[in-house]
């Protein structure tokens, strides 16, 4: 895209600045050559207006040779030619111009004309050589957006990749159990293992088809995780109790999907399973003035210390961050046997839930 | 495999599904009997003591009790057969000098050579559990806490609720709440597993709590005692009065 031809307002100066040159060729066509002053506006503006869209031309010198990769030589010889026989047409319309305005009983004198043609020469080559230069600068300025734009859009790729990437997945090491479990309950239960396999693979498709959304409303999450508890259950048994409430006005906010996952793992895997008559996993959500807020707390054995927690904990606050910049925030704090943690969501007004948003 | 005797098995799992899953593949095993059945590893302990069998089918992951602090208890007295769905401990399972490592879900066939293990180990008298360091912790890791045997009981004391430490023969001895608790270890093995900001070998026979000194008095010429918060007196002997001071 021509850089001034493409933006509005570039043109607008451009032309300005033309329309300036023709009213300096008139001032010279005045004082040098002693025509009246409308007659030499008459002739000079148009002049100039006409030299507006041949400079354009310049451009195209401009990209046949980059800056960067001509030498200063090439590019003196190719613009000083240019400049040449650009000048020399616009002189010669000049001439024919000047004829025509003097022949349509302007005062313009007809004696003068070699001294007319030098200085059209001279101010066209001028004009031409700068309208070179001011591409030039127009192209370098260009290339540097170009090039900070290229630059913002990897980064934007690799925060993509990177979100992908930290989309919660499942904790193998949970299938491993859960598949340890059927089998242990086959033998004396086969009802109960068939209902095993049966929360497991719902659990499974469900995470897999939401994973791939990018928001899911707050209440499916909160489902989904409740899903992934049930399974639990039946390896923990009485020791693991799960209460899960959602305010209803709350349970539509779109967040990304298996957001609240690695905290849940973390619940049982830190908190339950380290007592051991195990306890209650809570998750509440609220609404927090203009935010939503999510609590997700267990008790835990506050003689062990707690390993690797680290890692999922991380994961849940850099999705916040990648999503949600700014606006949302994740505390963890451990008093008295129990572990708690907040996070707060902004409510995003561009519709609420996406797909299936009631739980 | 024709007469060999009968193999008595106890399985620790503290989640009952699991339990099931091995007690299930046991009881098709002819040669093997099932003779206790644990939910967490005070209960593993008392049963090692009661019954003494021949194997300990025993999961890592259990609360106040992991598998690795159970046979740092009773891994001298019965060979340990880890089972857990984390292969992440399988190398400190091997230090500790495991029998063997299974992960869940555990095959038959993998079980069955398990237990093998456990008869060829029975056998030779090359690697008897006897060699079983004590300590299960992680090369350079610091304790955190200390888990004592007593008889069929267990204590796990902080390491911040122990006064003192001191050597008697080839126990050391634990006190803490008022109490002297022993367990086969050696001094040294002791003092190196302890934070040495927090505990320093005062005497040959003594490593001390820093936290629990009051003041230390001249007693006679070049011998000195720390006198505790509780008014405990315990000697200090001159190398380890000026680890000390270099503390303190």
């Amino acid at each position: 895209m021509h850089p001034i031809l493409g933006d509005q307002l570039r043109f607008r100066l451009h032309l300005t600045a033309w329309s300036l040159a023709g009213v300096l060729l008139g001032l010279l066509v005045r004082v040098l050559i002693g025509a009246p002053w409308t007659s030499a506006l008459v002739f000079s503006v148009p002049m100039g207006l006409v030299a507006a869209p041949v400079s354009l031309s310049a451009w195209y010198l401009c990209r046949a040779m980059p800056l960067a990769r001509t030498s200063a030589l090439r590019i003196g010889v190719s613009a000083a030619g240019a400049a040449l026989v650009t000048a020399s047409l616009w002189s010669a319309l000049g001439r024919f111009w000047w004829q025509l305005l003097a022949g349509s009983g302007f005062e313009l004198p007809l004696d003068q004309m070699v001294k007319l043609f030098t200085l059209l020469l001279g101010l066209g080559g001028i004009g031409y050589l700068l309208a070179v230069t001011v591409h030039y600068v127009l192209q370098a300025s260009e290339e540097s957006a170009l090039a900070g734009r290229r630059a913002l859009e990897s980064q934007i790729a690799q925060r993509d990749a990177e979100l992908r990437a930290l989309r919660a997945q499942v904790d193998p090491h949970f299938l491993f159990n859960s598949l340890n479990s059927v089998i242990g309950l086959m033998a004396v239960d086969r009802d109960q293992a068939r209902v095993m396999c049966l929360r497991l693979a719902e659990f499974l498709r469900d995470s897999l088809t939401l994973g791939s959304e990018t928001r899911i409303a707050l209440g499916r999450e909160a489902a989904l995780a409740n899903q992934y508890l049930t399974v639990e259950q039946v390896r923990f048994g009485p020791r693991l109790a799960v209460t899960v409430h959602i305010a209803s006005e709350v349970a539509d906010v779109a967040v990304p999907p298996l957001i609240i996952q690695p905290l849940i793992e973390n619940a049982v895997r830190h908190g339950i399973a380290t007592l051991l008559d195990g306890g209650e996993v809570r998750i509440e959500a609220s609404l927090a003035g203009p935010r939503v807020l999510i609590v997700i707390t267990n008790p835990y054995d506050p003689e062990v210390r707690r390993r690797g927690t680290g890692f999922g904990m991380d994961i849940v606050r850099r999705r916040l961050a990648a999503t949600f910049g700014q606006q949302a925030a994740l505390t963890a704090e451990a008093q008295e046997g129990t572990y708690r943690v907040s996070i707060t969501i902004p409510i995003e007004t561009s519709g609420g839930g996406v797909g299936e948003g009631g739980a | 495999m024709t007469s060999t005797k009968m193999l008595r098995v106890v399985v620790v799992d503290d989640e009952v599904p699991a339990r099931l899953a091995l007690m299930q593949v046991l009881s098709g095993m002819a040669d093997v009997t099932v003779v206790g059945e644990c939910q967490n590893g005070f209960e593993a302990v008392k049963v090692v003591t009661d019954v003494k069998p021949d194997a300990l089918l025993l999961d890592v992951q259990m609360p106040k009790l992991d598998g690795f602090d159970v046979l740092e208890l009773i891994g001298a007295e019965v060979p340990v057969i880890f089972v857990t769905a984390y292969d992440e401990f399988a190398i400190r399972a091997f230090d500790v000098h495991a029998v063997d490592y299974l992960l869940k879900p555990v095959s038959p066939e993998r079980l069955q050579t398990a237990l093998d293990r456990v008869r060829e180990r029975e056998r030779s008298t090359v690697a008897k559990p006897a060699e079983v360091r004590a300590s299960a912790r992680r090369p350079g890791e610091l304790l955190e806490r200390v888990v004592i045997r007593d008889g069929t009981q267990v204590h796990v004391v902080p390491v911040d609720r122990i006064d003192y430490i001191e050597a008697q023969d080839d126990y050391v001895a634990f006190r803490t709440s008022g109490k002297m608790l022993l367990k086969e270890q050696t001094m040294a093995d002791v003092e190196t597993s302890l934070d040495p900001r927090r505990f320093v070998r005062i005497h040959r026979s003594y490593v001390l709590n820093v936290e629990r000194l009051a003041r230390v008095e001249l007693y006679a010429k070049d011998s000195r005692v720390a006198i505790l918060t509780d008014g405990t007196k315990l000697p200090v002997s001159r190398a380890g009065y000026q680890r000390l001071q270099q503390l303190l």
